[in-house]
């Protein structure tokens, strides 16, 4: 082997090492020691745990009301998201990039401002109830919230944008004359759409789906503020054994049973969660059933077909008409019922009011002066915005060499690579928090600082690695060779050129690892000690004790912070003059 | 510089077979061929961004294989140009002249110098994507030559561009070959592209080079059946030869009486398809109703020549005229002989 040629095999696994051992690290044995955990007690091998907690009723309950409850989200957020992102796929240019924004901004809000601000809407003196009462509709306020109902609104609510995003994605990459081609062979609007156009979005549709239910199995905050006395999920389940019932055979067998079930769907659906690796989809190729290549009907179902196709036809026909109507409407009311909660936040946070009442009878900054004079506050935000900000460095610097390793090396396993490295995104944070609590308690990192940073770094890392690899992908590979013909080194490649293009990316990177951290409830919860409350934890024990109007001014400081590094993006964005191809031809 | 031996292998894939190549200082070499052939592969092993399998690349008489792109101080224009999009015109230009730690005086006037060369003199400011598809491209070459490389690689630098500019910009080439004399390897599926700017062509197919020569030589002396099909038109008949001397195959056909001596590349007559190649320029019609029978199927006016399509018992072949009386007094279905210079055909043995 000549000298350059070891020096390309070995480069993947230099660019690779460091995020690859922080993982094994800090994530895979942490999970590997619950796994071990689970089999056995007091030093012993042995399946006890597992028969305990199988033969509980509360647990079996639990489970498959998580079950359920995850699936009927995911289907809810499919029949509202897939009408959405189709309306929003027809959208062009500047229009689309606002509204796609719009889409993502509950995204990036945390769920438990989120949550809470459907306490404020569906209570019954909330909103909703007051203005049908105030209408004369009823006579009593309706039980809106504290029961399933309550966590069906405020889950789908949070999904919703999960679904959206692969779904908008598929659809893009649909090629629209198919359906122009399909109304040119005599299909209506609605049957062109059936038939050429929502099979080819089958992959939007598997990933959104995938997503959704994966992180709705780790709910936490959402069922324990909307949901009633009894509704618990299993992640409130895992937590209550832990902290109440100090029973960790238990906790540890129940993450392990989550865990094993978020590791089968990754396997399944392994293929569509990594479609931005660069690998060719096309690969799996199509392969002819028979030798006619037609489809065969067996007779029953012909005759049938045959019989219902004039019905059929004009019902789509029919639908042809008023689809342009109901796709608007869907629309406005998925983005009134995904901006509402953000919107109602804003004036409560200015209430006179010493108590929660909406609207707030007069406007005042006395909420925000509390906020700034309480000690325990400030130390949290203190606490949560150095934490955050310096795993989200970590993340981004070990997702920089892993990202380049994986679209410009062509490294081996990459795939697998990937999707071990985006997997925190759908494991419940329930299991890793148990998982970290155990294994941080032993190096005596419980309750400190670095145990968050660490913690917060392997949240981050996904987000890191998605924003970064996107990014590269972008990026012709072409210009980094262009830099090395005139004479840079591959550092020196990198870092005059790579880096500048990468920018953008970078700080989406940043931004989007810290938010995520920022949002977390259960690592806080578990991790926490009494020098180290973040202040989603905080925010959390705040409104359990009593809903006020405190956590909509940290909603609002938080979306003031927001929209600041939003416009830092957009002004750095902007130096970089259009980055891309120019097709322009004299 | 020279490539000698070089093989490239993906898998069980051979994207580079054996592949010897000699360039003279100062030349400009075409590699010419289908996509797929490994005309990019070779340009890309020579400007180190791919590891060859086995093989030896060297720059004057140091032997480069090992180097690593950025020493080796290879000019190159990349397919797409590659121009960086963050920075301006200038210093796109001024990108190698820093990295080889040049002083700023000096570089500001290179840069200059480049951009009067191109044309482009006034661009300096600009970023890229303010520049049109052929500014762009005249940038890239600005770019590569600036730092006076002693070889000059261009991947189908032309290829975006649309057919007028292209051969505007093909001449601008060959301009600037003459005004800096650096040897050029230039990639293109374009054999008219190749014809007209190379000195010497390198036709390529399957990994392996199939004939290396000048235009005229190709044109006119193909080694082989595919070179004869790749650059120009040729029409194929199957005829067998009685023997081959001196470089010349003797075959009979119809309309002459005896045996008539073809050139041809090989020296003896091998069992497979042998066929005469025959270019549609190359044939007359007689006057005398002697030759190949042939019925006018269709019939192409293209200006100055008219190409007609003719069914003969050969099976359908083409044949170009001039567009004279003699050729407008054609029509569809009429039958008419056809008479091919035989100095100026091959004969191929397969």
């Amino acid at each position: 082997m000549t000298k350059s040629n070891k020096a390309a095999y070995l480069a993947p696994f230099i660019l690779l090492g460091p995020v690859l051992i922080f993982v094994a690290a800090f994530y895979l044995v942490p999970l590997v020691q619950l796994l071990g955990g689970s089999f056995s007690i007091g030093g012993e091998w042995t399946l006890d745990g597992y028969r305990q907690t199988l033969s509980q009723a509360a647990f079996v309950r639990i489970f498959f009301r998580t079950l359920t409850l995850s699936i009927i989200v995911t289907i809810i957020c499919l029949l509202i998201g897939y009408p959405l992102a189709y309306q929003l796929s027809k959208v062009k240019g500047r229009a689309a990039a606002f509204l796609l924004l719009l889409v993502s901004l509950p995204y990036m809000t945390s769920v438990l401002i989120r949550t809470y601000a459907w306490v404020i809407i569906l209570a019954p003196n909330g909103v909703v109830n007051k203005t049908l009462l105030g209408a004369g509709l009823i006579q009593d306020p309706l039980d809106l919230v504290f029961n399933t109902f309550g966590v069906y609104v405020g889950m789908v609510q949070i999904q919703l944008p999960l679904m959206v995003f692969p779904l908008y994605a598929a659809m893009m990459r649909v090629d629209r004359s198919l359906t122009d081609a399909a109304a040119n062979l005599g299909s209506n609007p609605v049957s062109a759409f059936l038939h050429a156009f929502a099979p080819l979005t089958a992959p939007g549709i598997v990933g959104g789906c995938t997503l959704v239910f994966l992180s709705c199995l780790g709910f936490y905050v959402t069922p324990a503020l909307l949901g009633g006395a009894g509704d618990y999920m299993l992640a409130q389940g895992i937590t209550v054994r832990v902290t109440a019932l100090a029973d960790f055979v238990g906790a540890t067998t129940q993450s392990v049973i989550l865990l094993s079930i978020v590791i089968a769907m990754l396997i399944i659906f392994r293929s569509t969660l990594a479609p931005d690796t660069g690998e060719d989809r096309s690969t799996k190729k199509l392969t002819a059933k028979n030798g006619t290549g037609l489809t065969r009907y067996p007779d029953v179902v012909e005759s049938l077909r045959c019989r219902i196709h004039p019905f059929a036809r004009s019902l789509s026909e029919a639908l042809a008409v008023i689809r342009t109507p109901l796709l608007w409407a869907t629309t406005v009311l998925a983005f009134i019922f995904l901006l509402v909660p953000l919107l109602v936040i804003f004036p409560l946070a200015f209430s006179s009011a010493s108590y929660l009442t909406f609207p707030p009878p007069g406007y005042s900054l006395r909420w925000f002066n509390t906020f700034i004079s309480n000690d325990i506050w400030l130390r949290a935000a203190w606490f949560s915005i150095q934490t955050c900000l310096l795993a989200s460095f970590f993340a981004v610097a070990l997702s920089v060499p892993a990202a380049y390793a994986i679209v410009r090396q062509r490294a081996p396993a990459r795939i697998a690579i990937y999707i071990l490295l985006i997997s925190p995104i759908v494991l419940p944070h329930v299991v890793l928090a148990l998982g970290l609590y155990f294994f941080l308690g032993k190096i005596g990192l419980l309750g400190t600082k670095t145990g968050f940073v660490i913690a917060y770094t392997i949240v981050g890392i996904p987000y890191a690695l998605i924003a970064v690899v996107g990014g590269l992908r972008q990026l012709d590979a072409s210009l980094e060779r262009a830099a090395q013909s005139l004479g840079a080194t591959p550092i020196t490649a990198f870092r005059t050129v790579t880096l500048p293009l990468l920018l953008p990316s970078l700080l989406s990177a940043i931004f989007f690892s810290f938010i995520m951290a920022f949002d977390d409830v259960i690592l806080g919860l578990f991790l926490g000690g009494p020098s180290s409350v973040p202040l989603s934890v905080r925010m959390w024990e705040d409104i359990k004790q009593e809903i006020s109007p405190q956590v909509s001014v940290v909603a609002v400081i938080f979306f003031a912070a927001l929209a600041a590094a939003y416009l830092v993006h957009q002004l750095l964005s902007l130096r970089t003059p259009a980055v891309g191809h120019s097709s322009k031809d004299d | 510089m020279s490539v000698s031996n070089l093989t490239m292998r993906y898998g069980s894939m051979v994207a580079l077979d054996n592949v010897t190549l000699d360039v003279a200082e100062g030349e400009f070499l075409a590699l010419l061929g289908p996509s797929g052939s490994g005309k990019s592969t070779i340009l890309m092993n020579i400007a180190g961004f791919n590891i060859p399998s086995a093989g030896e690349i060297r720059i004057g008489s140091e032997v480069v294989t090992d180097k690593p792109p950025h020493k080796r101080g290879i000019g190159m224009v990349f397919q797409r140009y590659a121009l960086f999009p963050h920075l301006t015109v200038a210093e796109n230009i001024a990108y190698p002249l820093r990295r080889r730690g040049w002083k700023q005086k000096v570089i500001a006037d290179e840069v200059e110098r480049v951009l009067e060369l191109v044309d482009l003199g006034a661009y300096g400011a600009r970023y890229p994507a303010q520049l049109s598809g052929g500014q762009q491209q005249r940038i890239a070459v600005a770019r590569a030559i600036v730092f006076k490389p002693s070889v000059l690689l261009m991947d189908e630098p032309l290829g975006a561009l649309d057919r007028k500019l292209r051969q505007q910009l093909q001449l601008e080439i060959k301009r600037l070959h003459r005004t800096i004399g650096c040897t050029i390897i230039f990639v293109t599926h374009d054999q008219e592209e190749a014809l007209s700017m190379a000195d010497r062509v390198a036709v390529m197919r399957g990994g392996r080079i199939e004939q290396i020569g000048d235009p005229t030589c190709l044109y006119e002396r193909p080694a082989t059946d595919f070179v004869a099909d790749f650059i120009g038109e040729t029409n194929f008949i199957e005829v067998a030869a009685k023997e081959i001397t001196n470089g010349s195959a003797v075959v009979t056909f119809p309309g002459f009486e005896q045996g008539q001596s073809v050139p041809t590349a090989k020296s003896t007559i091998a069992g497979g398809k042998n066929r005469l190649g025959v270019r549609p320029e190359h044939f007359a019609v007689s006057t005398e109703r002697q030759g190949l029978k042939a019925v006018l199927l269709e019939k192409a006016y293209a200006g100055e020549t008219t190409t007609l399509l003719v069914e003969t018992e050969f099976g359908e072949l083409k044949v170009r005229l001039p567009s004279n009386e003699l050729c407008s007094g054609i029509e569809h279905g009429s039958e008419i002989h056809l008479v091919p210079d035989m100095k100026k055909s091959r004969y191929f043995v397969a």
